[in-house]
């Protein structure tokens, strides 16, 4: 009640110096969109303001005269404006900023922009402009990885399988999103380890704790992948050429027919490539043992996704409007299973999808927004092993001494020839009401649901029943609804956010052990909640403490098991994880020139889910351990004049089991295969106008990132190598070697075209790297990208 | 000033992380013979430990305050043997197949010495390797040939060439009835030396990699000339010594010289389920004996247990592993708590439960066998992050807790 009549007294008092003399405005980025956060000041006087989030500011009681306005944001270049002002008189003023680092390699809390208010939400939201570095040819997990507390791993090359690793939560406990809703409905379309980045308008990482908007049961946290918005125009093109024979083309354009509120879109991309890089394996060859060098023979991949949209916006019915269509096909080469030992020669994988939506956005009042979706999808995947040979790392066929190919069944892993239809539905329903300036509720609800069946000829039938568990459609629902409640004390500097969470799944999945009841029906329903706060000190500087207690439903088939090997445990318990942060943010200097956050992270990661061997035949999923992170996470950013920066990350996680019933001996050792430290150096300079060439610009920009050897399987916690330490020759055939990766580009853009030039160099030193397990990553290679945007 | 100070900071702890790795020692051979026990420490992924010791262990062994010198190696479940002075394992240390020679330096740790790698291509039982004498072992690469056993020094590591069985593998194909649905022939499964005569089992594959008829055959091949010398044919397939789980050990040689071969199932889609079966080849024969054969599914045990592990032999007794009840087609009861020692007439093929010998889960892979002239069972319940090996003595017909392993899951004990 206390901060309402604060509230209103504030309103009374603004009025009445409304008449006054006065200068106001909005400061917009080149795109026009408002910058939140943008310092306003009279150079030689203590007047200053800073921009609301529609950018507005407002300098009051001023005297007539002339001034000099300053008007600066970080991460864009700073603006003088002279003004002469009259006694009574008001200025309005529209100031555009032009970005220092448009094509920097600044990825991560850049600075002030229209997503500065997500960055200083009391939820931790690491937000990733990509659309500002779309000149270069930075993939997507390359982004990622410049981030503290996240890690991206792929299996191999382009469009390879990704992890991604959010403060020592991975797998599962990591989910997806697109504008907000959960991916599922997209197949692999937004798989980051394929999309472009220039399908992505920002990146946003929540790490652990996640506001309602985001409806699923991300145990670890979240990435969502933010479109390029609907009313306004633009377009982008650009093709990107690699190495492996790589190629990319991406088509992103938006259109508003003239003196009408229509607006079509199109977002596009192909990506292809060979993967067929090359790296030396100690294998055996044709009888011969030795260390070869070898190459990917058998890991092309090519996939396009094309999507139309259509509709209108700022219309009495709807701000946004749209209506949507994709398609989207994969085709992909295997060339490896979870270990390199052995080659694929033949093994494959489609997707096609189709997927139709539909977005409505309205602010039915000026407090009150409404955000509705909606899609239908139909996915058809093919999955084959079927060859009736195997294949040596030469890229050869399997041969007897006498030269004949060696004829084999079963397939090259496991026989297969399987297809499976897929419709997925999903729907959401967010609006945010705004009570006060002191009080918000937020309402989301989150409709996800697939019916499954497939087809194997070589699946072997349920022993029980000699059915084929593929065959046997199976359904599955998921509703996720939440309730936030954001509440503003002491004129904004201290912020809350509590939400509750529902978790509802509905399941029918073939559960063939049991012979009378061939489909086991499964309900589960529980809640989760959270609470968040954001204290700010001064205008750069706050402090955040966020805790979620989240949650994870098991799959289907960690309830019901695989109906052949994997035997059903229908009193699986879901996951949980108690995700603490606190974090402290602030701007070292009054310049803004250097720019640090820390943040500390804890997760207690309960009744895990892991496959657990029961004898020599048969495994079941169970609740089996109850693992820990305890870590800290760094960044540091310094501002160099206004054309270069340099940026660092560093993190550190302890992960380690803390309770375990099959691996008891386990207890305390360091959970494997996920980094535990690692750091990234990035640094950039723009060089305006270079050798009298007008209208143009060179960016040179470099990344550095460490990471600390690591082991993939776990042992017991004395065994460990210490941090920087030695390895025991025992077990240092399960060690992750240290790894240094300097990757560096240069951008030459010719703004009159506007066309921009990239060249990017991966991997410059040639070092040994490796991604998941010990699976060899590319020595170097380059990569270059040309891009036009309007 | 200050910016550059916290650089450089950044920088520094940044390429201060240098590794690096400890030497290895050289590894020596010892005169006297050795035991090692392998223990699985990671349950989900098989990893574990190689621990050596300097005689049989006995008592309490925490398998974490051994670490020092034993060496991880992946997949434990499927674990080596000891031959010679080494250890062979079925993998090198990270799991790349093929068979890794393992010795202990001079500070008692086991250091890799030498290995030879084998295609990922396993057909019908499995690939597997054994030995024949110091010089010589044998060892099945599907990847090289289907119809031949490859030849390989034991102390060089080196391939020496192969066994062609194609001309004796042709004459039996001739004979079966449905050849046509022949997709590949392959040697494996299990591998043993009995008195200059070698033998493994030799595998029809349909297209599934199923066993086309219901036999078994076993090749005998004459060590001195490296040459077979017989194909031995049993009327019911099975598959003898459980694809290459050389821990399972059902494959043994009686104080006569009669060999048993055991195993609990032929095609996995046989509509028969679980059988354990042993067959005999006599000392000096290459033939199996037909007139001898143990089989749960005729009825030959007293509860109808129809599932064992194990075969150890010795003094006309066979020791096993074995559910109290029979297991049906679907194999669901194996993960109940019925697993109990016994121990088999091989006369009266009569069975009796070791009443004191604890109740267990099926989880340890390891079968039983004999150690210092006495049977030894693996016995896990509910006792988590414990495993006990029992030994068992005939005359008196009791038993007694030998070792308890504290921190993992034992496969193996072997001697070399």
């Amino acid at each position: 009640m206390k901060n309402g009549l604060a509230l209103f007294f504030l309103m009374i008092t603004t009025n009445f110096v409304m008449s006054q003399t006065k200068v106001s405005g909005t400061v917009l980025d080149a795109e026009g969109i408002p910058l939140l956060g943008a310092t306003v000041q009279l150079r030689g006087t203590q007047i200053g303001a800073v921009t609301d989030e529609n950018g507005l500011f407002e300098l009051k009681n001023l005297k007539a005269g002339g001034y000099q306005l300053i008007v600066s944001s970080l991460g864009y270049q700073t603006r003088t404006v002279p003004l002469n002002i009259s006694r009574n008189q008001a200025v309005s003023l529209e100031i555009k900023l032009r970005e220092s680092n448009q094509e920097l390699n600044e990825v991560v809390l850049e600075g002030k922009s229209n997503e500065q208010r997500k960055r200083e939400e009391p939820i931790k939201i690491e937000v990733i402009g990509v659309s500002k570095i779309l000149e270069q040819s930075t993939s997507v997990p390359e982004l990622i990885n410049q981030t503290s507390g996240v890690k991206v791993r792929q299996s191999s090359g382009i469009g390879s399988n990704t992890t991604i690793n959010i403060n020592g939560l991975q797998g599962n406990a990591v989910r997806f999103f697109r504008d907000g809703v959960p991916t599922d409905y997209l197949g692999r379309a937004f798989n980051i380890g394929l999309v472009p980045t220039g399908s992505i308008q920002n990146l946003e990482i929540y790490k652990g704790v996640l506001p309602v908007e985001l409806g699923a049961d991300a145990l670890g946290g979240a990435i969502n992948l933010v479109s390029r918005r609907k009313d306004k125009e633009y377009l982008d093109l650009s093709y990107e050429a690699g190495s492996f024979n790589t190629h990319i083309i991406n088509v992103g354009a938006n259109v508003i027919i003239p003196n009408t509120k229509i607006h079509v879109g199109v977002n596009s991309y192909y990506t292809s490539s060979d993967n067929d890089y090359e790296f030396d394996l100690e294998t055996s060859i044709n009888g011969v043992t030795d260390v070869f060098t070898v190459n990917r023979f058998h890991d092309a991949i090519a996939a396009s996704y094309f999507e139309l949209n259509a509709g209108v916006h700022g219309t009495k019915f709807a701000d946004v409007l749209d209506f949507s269509f994709a398609y989207f096909t994969l085709d992909n080469e295997v060339q490896n299973g979870i270990s390199i030992d052995q080659p694929l020669g033949e093994v494959t994988e489609e997707e096609i999808n189709r997927i139709f939506s539909v977005s409505y956005k309205k602010n039915i009042l000026p407090n009150w927004n409404l955000d509705i979706f909606g899609a239908l999808s139909k996915v058809n995947s093919k999955e084959q092993d079927v060859a009736t040979n195997t294949f040596e790392w030469d890229g050869d066929v399997q041969r007897d001494f006498n030269g004949n190919p060696i004829v084999t069944p079963g397939g090259e892993f496991v026989q297969r020839d399987q297809r499976i239809e897929e419709e997925s539905k999903v729907a959401r329903v967010f609006t945010k009401y705004d009570l006060n300036d002191a009080l918000r509720i937020n309402l989301s609800s989150t409709y996800n649901s697939f019916d499954r069946v497939g087809s194997d000829p070589f699946q072997i039938p349920n022993v029980a029943t000699g059915i084929q568990p593929i065959t046997v459609p199976s359904t599955y629902t998921k509703i996720i609804s939440g309730l936030g409640v954001g509440l503003s004390f002491f004129e904004g500097r201290l912020q809350s956010e509590s939400f509750v969470k529902n978790y509802y799944l509905e399941t029918e999945a073939p559960n063939l052990g049991f012979t009378e009841n061939l489909i086991e029906e499964l309900f589960f329903r529980d809640f989760g909640w959270g609470q968040s706060f954001k204290y700010a000190f001064d205008d750069d500087t706050y402090a955040r403490i966020s805790f979620e207690d989240a949650i994870r439903i098991p799959d289907a088939e960690e309830y019901v098991g695989d109906n052949l090997f994997i035997q059903p445990n229908l009193g699986l318990l879901p996951e949980r994880s108690e995700n603490l942060n606190v974090g402290f943010t602030s701007n070292l200097n009054r310049a803004r020139t250097l720019f640090t956050e820390v943040n500390v992270f804890y997760r207690n990661n309960r009744d895990f889910i892991q496959l657990v061997p029961l004898n020599l035949i048969t495994s079941e999923y169970q609740n089996t351990d109850r693992q820990e992170v305890i870590g800290v996470e760094g960044n540091i950013r310094i501002n160099i004049g206004e054309n270069s920066s340099i940026r660092g990350a560093v993190t550190f996680q302890d992960l380690r089991t803390r309770e375990s019933e099959v691996n008891p001996n386990l207890i305390d050792a360091r959970t494997p295969n996920i980094p535990y430290y690692f750091t990234n150096i990035s640094a950039n300079k723009e060089f305006a106008s270079p050798f009298g060439l007008k209208k143009t610009r060179f960016n040179l920009y470099g990344n550095y990132l460490y990471t600390e050897q690591y082991l993939v399987t776990p042992v017991i916690r004395d065994l460990e190598p210490s941090l920087f330490g030695s390895v025991p020759n025992n077990i240092r055939d399960f060690v992750i070697p240290t790894q240094h990766q300097v990757n560096m580009g240069l951008t030459c853009t010719l703004e009159s075209l506007p066309v921009s030039f990239n060249l990017e160099v991966i991997n410059v030193l040639n070092e040994l790297l490796f991604d998941d397990f010990r699976i060899p990553k590319p020595l170097r290679n380059y990569r270059f990208k040309i891009t036009y945007r309007l | 000033m200050k910016k550059t100070v916290i650089l450089l900071m950044l920088v520094a702890f940044t390429f201060s992380c240098e590794t690096t790795f400890e030497s290895g020692g050289v590894g020596v051979e010892r005169d006297t013979s050795t035991f090692a026990i392998y223990v699985t420490t990671n349950r989900q992924d098989g990893t574990g430990f190689l621990v050596p010791f300097d005689g049989l262990p006995t008592g309490e062994i925490d398998v974490s305050q051994s670490f020092d010198n034993g060496i991880l190696l992946s997949d434990t479940r499927r674990s080596g043997t000891g031959f010679d002075g080494a250890v062979y394992h079925p993998t090198n240390p990270l799991g790349a197949p093929g068979i890794q020679r393992l010795l202990l330096d001079a500070d008692g740790r086991f250091v890799e010495d030498g290995f030879i790698g084998i295609g990922n291509l396993s057909l019908g039982g499995g690939q597997i390797f054994g030995f024949a004498n110091s010089t010589k072992g044998y060892y099945t690469d599907h990847s090289l040939s289907q119809t031949a056993v490859q030849i390989f020094n034991p102390k060089t590591m080196q391939r020496l060439g192969e066994v062609d069985c194609s001309q004796a593998i042709n004459a039996i194909r001739e004979n079966i009835e449905n050849a046509d649905r022949i997709e590949s022939t392959s040697i494996g499964g299990f591998m043993i030396e009995r008195d200059g005569k070698f033998f493994t089992q030799l595998f029809f594959n349909d297209e599934n990699d199923f066993q086309v008829d219901d036999k078994t055959y076993v090749i005998v091949i004459d060590v001195a000339t490296d040459t077979v010398e017989n194909i031995t044919v049993w009327d019911d397939h099975l598959k003898i010594g459980y694809f290459s789980f050389i821990n399972v050990n059902y494959v043994n040689i009686d104080e006569k010289g009669d060999l048993y071969l055991g195993s609990f199932i032929g095609n996995f889609t046989d509509p028969e389920g679980p059988n354990f079966r042993v067959l005999r080849i006599r000392q000096g024969q290459t033939e199996f004996d037909r007139t001898w054969d143990l089989n749960g599914k005729r009825g030959d045990f007293p509860n109808g247990e129809n599932f064992a592990l194990g075969g150890a032999v010795r003094n006309g007794k066979m020791y096993v592993k074995m559910m109290g009840i029979p297991i049906d087609p679907t194999f669901a009861a194996l993960g109940e708590k019925e697993y109990y020692g016994y121990v088999i007439d091989l006369d009266s093929r009569n069975a009796t439960r070791i009443e004191d010998i604890p109740v267990g889960y099926w989880r340890s892979i390891h079968g039983p066998a004999i150690y210092g002239g006495k049977p030894y069972f693996v016995v896990e319940n509910d006792d988590a992050g414990k495993a006990f090996y029992y030994s068992y003595d005939a005359d008196s017909g009791t038993s007694q807790l030998e070792i308890t392993i504290i921190g993992g899951q034992p496969q193996n004990i072997v001697e070399f």
